[in-house]
């Protein structure tokens, strides 16, 4: 379980986290939802270590982050955060060299699916390509947490449906998957838990299924709630 | 440890073909220089059957050549030592996501940046001693036997300022001097660049006080010590070298471990 308690952040003098606390489980999709500039971004960084926080605290399987956390959790950011000069079988090895968990028959597999050409070089990708192989990264290592930042923006329909079928499919399977996205329609029956942020602070934090059975309502429904208010 | 060496080979990956053109650069300004000093000199030769030319003096008579030809080199490998972590930061795919979560911290992250600038350095002092010998036998071969004069390589390089106060200074000392204080000054620049990538416009404003304060403290003994021997002047120099790349180490550390921001 990945766990967040009180994660304070200020960026140029605005708080952009502001108290924030939640949970997210393994075996289950989470989705962090926000207006632009809620601190989405923000707090996957910050699980990375990627942005240290002002304040707050941040557990993984109830150990603070630490180097191990690599072998972990993988963090799939809106980019490919390779060297633009790299060809994709040199991004693979560079995960390969460096990573325990890298499993290459599945970086292999993934390669076949997204139909991505190991000697095309990261620099010429399309965002939506670059998108795909960010995934390819991110899912080809054994962690028990994923974590994707804006896995659909800025792409093309049939790309979308793509990274879709991967949220469904058994790469995902018993791993804890949090996820940020605008695009919530995509994989919205899909979700398990949803954090919607606003003001730096959680506003709601729902249990998906809950909402659906109880309350006839999906999380777009909620969304409206929180955020037309 | 594994993963420094793994860094720093793709650290010199990366630069290679810059590297590469710089020596390339080297060796064609050099020996063009080298090339026009014994035209001119054979010219005086033919007509006034002038005195012989040594190696030395061809190599004494083209300082300004030496020093067009590592002016550029120095300039690219300074530039190099803040690019090496912003070109990280920028760009379409920011690679410093993906070295900055390399399990094992972030220290030989840091380390293998270090260490393949003093490499790039090293290898580029050494190309100039290759080169020495390239340009030896340019000079055989352009001069007539008839100009030619026998001398000691060492001579040939001592005659040449670039080597004798820059590149190569003939003593331990100021051998110690010039490299120590370029290794002081990529140390403070690396820390200077941590502390933008942590605190943005105010690690500017902190990393400029920083670099001004190791300036300072440096020059503090060889001002004010006027009533010291010069072996007490060096030996405080020496402890507020010896502090000033302790402290480099220690904060860069810390800011690329805890502070820094992707």
């Amino acid at each position: 379980m990945i766990h967040i308690q009180d994660a304070h952040k200020r960026y140029r003098g605005r708080k952009v986290l502001d108290g924030v606390t939640f949970k997210a489980e393994k075996g289950q999709i989470t989705c962090l939802v926000g207006m632009n500039g809620a601190g989405k971004s923000t707090l996957l960084k910050a699980i990375m270590g990627l942005v240290p926080l002002s304040r707050g605290t941040i557990k993984v399987d109830g150990v603070q982050t630490k180097r191990e956390l690599y072998e972990k959790v993988s963090f799939i950011p809106d980019h490919a955060a390779m060297p633009g000069g790299y060809r994709l079988e040199e991004g693979l090895q560079f995960m390969d060299d460096y990573y325990a968990s890298w499993n290459p028959t599945r970086a292999d597999e993934l390669m076949a699916f997204f139909q991505l050409n190991a000697r095309d070089r990261v620099g010429n990708l399309s965002k939506g390509t670059a998108a795909k192989f960010g995934l390819v990264l991110g899912l080809a290592a054994d962690t028990e947490f994923v974590l994707m930042d804006e896995p659909f923006s800025g792409i093309d329909v049939f790309s979308r449906e793509m990274i879709g079928e991967v949220f469904s499919s058994r790469l995902v399977e018993e791993r804890g998957v949090l996820v940020t996205t605008h695009e919530i329609g995509e994989i919205e029956y899909l979700l398990d838990r949803a954090v919607l942020l606003k003001d730096g602070k959680v506003a709601r934090d729902i249990d998906c299924e809950q909402v659906r059975d109880e309350d006839g309502k999906s999380v777009l429904d909620v969304m409206r709630e929180v955020y037309r208010t | 440890m594994s993963q420094y060496f793994k860094l720093l080979a793709l650290e010199v990956r990366r630069f290679r073909y810059v590297l590469a053109g710089i020596m390339v650069y080297t060796l064609i300004v050099e020996c063009v220089a080298v090339a026009l000093d014994i035209n001119n000199h054979s010219r005086l030769f033919e007509w006034n059957n002038d005195s012989r030319h040594s190696f030395a003096e061809v190599i004494r008579n083209t300082q300004s050549g030496f020093q067009l030809a590592i002016v550029i080199p120095v300039a690219v490998l300074l530039a190099y030592a803040l690019l090496i972590w912003y070109r990280d930061w920028f760009g379409r795919h920011p690679f410093i996501y993906r070295q900055m979560t390399i399990p094992g911290g972030r220290a030989p992250l840091y380390f293998s940046k270090l260490t393949a600038i003093l490499l790039f350095v090293f290898s580029m002092v050494a190309w100039q001693l290759v080169l020495m010998s390239v340009l030896r036998i340019e000079y055989v071969w352009l001069t007539p036997d008839a100009m030619q004069e026998a001398v000691d390589f060492t001579e040939a390089m001592t005659s040449n300022e670039v080597f004798n106060t820059f590149l190569l200074p003939p003593s331990f000392k100021a051998f110690a001097l010039n490299y120590g204080l370029g290794i002081l000054l990529i140390l403070i620049l690396f820390t200077g660049v941590l502390m933008e990538r942590s605190y943005r416009i105010m690690g500017i404003v902190a990393g400029l006080i920083y670099a001004a304060l190791n300036v300072t403290l440096l020059i503090l003994p060889t001002t004010f010590g006027l009533y010291l021997y010069s072996s007490e002047i060096w030996a405080i120099c020496l402890i507020v070298f010896g502090l000033e790349v302790a402290a480099a180490l220690w904060i860069s550390l810390i800011l690329v471990s805890k502070k820094v921001s992707a």
